[in-house]
């Protein structure tokens, strides 16, 4: 019998070995003596760390699973969710085709209504148009702004469906 | 007993799972898998066409391609076409059923049904019915702008005309699909979508032209063809400082919505691509050529005998007889308020004939202007032996016929005048721009210096006296200086000489003249009304165009400035 084995048979004797201890009529003392002698007993390091691995693995496993079942579900609800967002890029995209087309048709027909005399709009020319004297315009501010404008500009990071 | 009939479940349960794991396995997954797996088209629109405001020119719309199946119809014929009369306009029920009658398969009921259309017929969830996803461009400023945009052929979705045929390496984007897997419901399972393939660039191709500005040309071009019973006109506005056109017009043109029902020649831009005798037009051209090899100087008197002998052949000027002579000693101004071709020809006689071809040459009269739009065609000047052989030929020349360029050559050579002297490049193409504006990629344009900056500065001012004192008076505007210059050209007939009768009257216009910004050609070919000449016709155009660019660009008036 392994050490093990002999300490827990001792620590915890079955009804069997209490009814031969019985039987034997051993002095109370001499079972003191084996008690005693087991509470001294100082389980070595091994034991002791198996004994501790035993306890905490449960906790891992535990706590693993506890993990795994939140990756999973984190899992199929980014799946869900992109799904969802994938929609609303698709729907988002569309509202924006609409919008454009409808905004330029617009555009389109009421430059075709002003073509009509009925509609009191008359063409653009310089007689009406009002030009402030104080703030002359410089003829080269717009080439400036040109210039400005035609530098090459680095692309951006622009999110989907802004 | 008990114990038999599990065994013999068990066994059938083998059984049944052999047949359904082996036998008919493959064609079990492959059902799977198509069940499961759905092909993913990320939305890659062709590229937006844009005006230099970011009003849209030309988008992609996403249609959809109707075909009905009827051996696949769950439900009867009656009961679907029923349904789908509700949706589709070009159908009533009845004739649906007799179209299901017709064919047991493929029949296409719409080739471009909108989405909001296509969606509810999704939503009916019937068997037998398929649509199929197209892009289709679309153009919601129809006729106005389809002579430079061009149109897009539909189910190749590739450009046929115009900046949708020649950018079209800007334009077009691969499309590309991948199969994705889904759950029961239809959601997508991302897992294996390619990363960054969603993502595609927003930039838009962006014009130099103006939407109103094209409108407004588009508008007074339209009339006065009209008015005078003219075959066909154009109508150019430029950017002198840099050969951006602002508006480019060309009467009669073409819905590219509906591209179909029109002649393949109103595809072409003619303004572009034909050649023409521009006449009284080139006259300038001709003075700054003769001041800038010192031949003659601004002050230089001319004696104008109203006609004169060239090679055997009477040349007259336009207005000889009305009083059968000349206008006698006049200066270049002069001549050029008058147009008088006499006076052009004794200055053009003052240089070497083989000086004044070459320096035709200079201005790149045989080469392409190099617009970014197709059929650029080159000038044609006669060979140098034939030209410089005859007397005649310099003296045509002179008054601006025996050659031909376009239209848009002539305007190029007119900025030159404007712009100190250079040659810059026309150009349509803006660049590629984000929704904010601003500019991603843009074309190198190439210029070049033709005149020298006196000889131009000099040459703007004769031509501010036509419009003050001249031929070009029909073109003034209260308050602003504008140079110009009218033009009334006998055209050349396909067998040789001139055609009887066919005259293309234009007129050029510069404004201001004190820092000169725009330059505007107008054309009209083969105007049948009487009087019908550049002055009168094709320089009220340039006017009202001119009154629209003043308000669309704020052009202050002279007097403004001076205070």
């Amino acid at each position: 019998m392994s050490v093990a084995a002999r300490y827990l048979v001792e620590k915890t004797p079955s009804r069997n070995q209490k009814v031969t201890q019985k039987s034997r009529n051993c002095p109370k003392k001499n079972i003191n003596k084996v008690i005693q002698r087991d509470s001294s007993f100082k389980s070595p390091f091994w034991l002791q760390s198996l004994l501790i691995i035993q306890q905490s693995s449960g906790a891992i496993a535990f706590v693993t699973i506890a993990i795994m079942f939140t990756l999973y579900a984190s899992i199929v609800y980014t799946q869900q969710m992109w799904s969802k967002e994938y929609r609303k890029l698709k729907s988002l995209q569309r509202q924006e085709r609409i919008l454009v087309q409808t905004n330029e048709t617009i555009k389109n027909d009421l430059a075709d209504l002003a073509k009509k005399s009925s509609t009191g709009l008359v063409p653009l020319d310089s007689q009406k148009s009002v030009f402030l004297t104080p703030t002359p315009i410089k003829s080269t501010q717009r080439s400036q702004k040109r210039r400005q404008e035609t530098e090459i500009q680095p692309l951006k990071n622009i999110p989907l469906g802004y | 007993m008990v114990w038999g009939l599990l065994v013999a479940a068990a066994f059938g349960l083998g059984c049944r799972l052999y047949y359904l794991q082996i036998i008919r396995g493959e064609e079990l997954l492959e059902k799977a898998r198509e069940q499961q797996t759905v092909n993913l088209r990320p939305y890659i629109p062709r590229r937006s066409i844009v005006d230099d405001r970011g009003n849209v020119l030309a988008t992609d719309r996403i249609v959809y391609e109707l075909y009905a199946h009827p051996q696949q119809f769950k439900i009867t014929k009656e009961a679907i076409a029923e349904k789908l009369a509700k949706i589709l306009n070009d159908y009533t029920a009845n004739k649906l059923v007799e179209i299901f009658n017709r064919q047991k398969s493929g029949i296409r009921l719409a080739y471009a049904l909108p989405e909001e259309a296509a969606e509810q017929v999704a939503r009916l969830s019937l068997d037998g019915l398929e649509l199929i996803e197209h892009y289709y461009r679309y153009y919601p400023q129809h006729e106005t702008f389809a002579n430079v945009v061009g149109y897009v052929k539909r189910g190749e979705h590739a450009g046929k005309a115009g900046i949708e045929y020649s950018q079209e390496i800007l334009l077009e984007r691969p499309l590309f699909k991948f199969k994705v897997s889904r759950y029961g419901n239809g959601a997508i399972i991302p897992e294996h979508v390619p990363p960054g393939s969603l993502k595609v660039d927003q930039l838009k191709l962006q014009l130099t032209l103006n939407m109103r500005l094209q409108r407004a040309a588009k508008a007074a071009l339209k009339e006065q063809i009209k008015k005078f019973d003219g075959k066909r006109g154009a109508a150019i506005v430029m950017d002198v400082r840099d050969g951006a056109i602002l508006a480019l017009v060309c009467e009669p043109t073409f819905n590219p919505n509906k591209y179909g029902q029109y002649d393949l020649e109103l595809f072409r831009n003619w303004a572009v691509s034909d050649l023409y005798e521009p006449g009284s037009t080139f006259k300038p051209i001709n003075v700054a050529i003769a001041l800038d090899a010192k031949v003659i100087q601004p002050d230089t008197i001319i004696n104008d005998t109203g006609k004169i002998k060239i090679d055997g052949w009477n040349i007259y000027n336009y207005d000889y007889w009305e009083d059968q002579k000349g206008r006698g000693e006049i200066d270049i101004a002069t001549v050029l308020q008058y147009s008088s071709n006499v006076a052009m020809i004794k200055i053009t006689q003052k240089l070497e004939k083989a000086d004044y071809y070459q320096r035709l040459q200079d201005l790149g009269l045989k080469e392409k202007v190099g617009i970014d739009l197709p059929g650029d065609a080159p000038g044609y000047l006669k060979d140098k032996k034939l030209f410089t052989s005859k007397e005649i030929e310099a003296a045509t020349a002179a008054f601006g016929q025996g050659f031909s360029l376009t239209p848009l050559k002539l305007i190029q050579l007119h900025a030159a005048i404007a712009n100190g002297g250079k040659l810059v490049t026309p150009h349509l193409v803006r660049g590629l721009v984000d929704f904010e504006g601003q500019i991603h990629w843009h074309p190198n344009l190439k210029e070049r210096t033709v005149f020298s900056p006196a000889t131009s500065r000099t040459v703007l001012e004769m031509m501010e006296t036509v419009v003050t004192e001249g031929s070009g008076k029909k073109a003034a505007i209260e308050g602003y200086r504008i140079a110009g210059k009218t033009g009334t050209a006998q055209k050349a007939s396909p067998n040789g000489g001139y055609k009887p009768g066919a005259k293309i009257v234009s007129f050029v216009a510069i404004l201001p003249v004190e820092d000169p910004r725009y330059a505007v050609l107008t054309l009209v070919d083969e105007p049948r009304k009487p009087n019908a000449y550049g002055s009168t016709v094709a320089a009220p155009i340039a006017k009202s165009i001119m009154e629209g660019l003043i308000a669309i660009e704020g052009l202050p008036p002279t007097t403004v400035k001076k205070n």
